[in-house]
């Protein structure tokens, strides 16, 4: 299990860093709203990899928690953004 | 290591391998739409693929129901978001980009049994001079 984690870890970090290098370079805030949201979804998946890993469910209920923020987050960037501005 | 830890790790492994692949095009794609494509869709199925690796390690009831929780959760929300987001990158690319262009706008009184009639209608008398609706 552990090398699984590894392997994961090392998979989600590279998934990550390469949405935060879309962050930062993105031209439009569509971008980096989008960027934001891989790498939310990213948090998710490292969550569940620690309550695989460490045989504990409790910790599931981050994973919930981080979902709904992900998506309110995402969709308030969508509706509040303003028209014509990059 | 049992059968069951084998099949976890490779749910997992797949599961994270998705969230590589939504990185991967997230920074190598050339459009914004094209973007928001390919970052939304392998967010689903790593979820999935996680969860089913995460259920066969920990077999207890409370936390399976947990997982299906998190996965209506997220089937539920990734579409929304993902529509909210597109029309804004839409409306953005509506100026330069050639391929984004508006739709005609068709309701639902388009299609009906009365248009497909005097479709029929239309076509086996010969009317020439058309229905009053585009048969549409």
């Amino acid at each position: 299990m552990m090398i699984t984690a590894l392997v994961c870890g090392i998979l989600f970090a590279l998934g990550a860093a390469f949405a935060a290098i879309r962050l930062v370079k993105g031209p439009t805030q569509i971008d980096r709203a989008v960027a934001l949201d891989v790498m939310l979804a990213i948090v998710v998946g490292v969550i569940v990899l620690l309550a695989a890993v460490s045989g504990s469910g409790i910790t599931l209920v981050i994973a919930v928690v981080v979902s709904l923020l992900g998506f309110i987050g995402s969709a308030g960037l969508a509706k509040l953004l303003p028209r014509d501005r990059q | 290591m049992t059968t069951v830890d084998i099949i976890a790790s490779v749910a997992l492994i797949l599961g994270a391998f998705m969230s590589l692949l939504a990185g991967i095009a997230v920074l190598r794609f050339p459009d914004t739409m094209s973007r928001i494509h390919a970052a939304t869709k392998p967010q689903v199925l790593g979820i999935i693929l996680l969860m089913l690796g995460v259920g066969l390690r920990i077999g207890s009831p409370g936390v399976i129901g947990m997982l299906v929780l998190i996965v209506i959760l997220q089937f539920v929300t990734a579409p929304v978001s993902a529509h909210l987001t597109v029309r804004v990158a839409f409306r953005n690319a509506k100026g330069d980009d050639e391929r984004a262009v508006e739709q005609p706008a068709h309701s639902a009184a388009d299609d009906g049994p009365v248009q497909m009639a005097q479709a029929l209608v239309d076509e086996n008398t010969d009317n020439p001079g058309g229905s009053a609706n585009d048969g549409r």
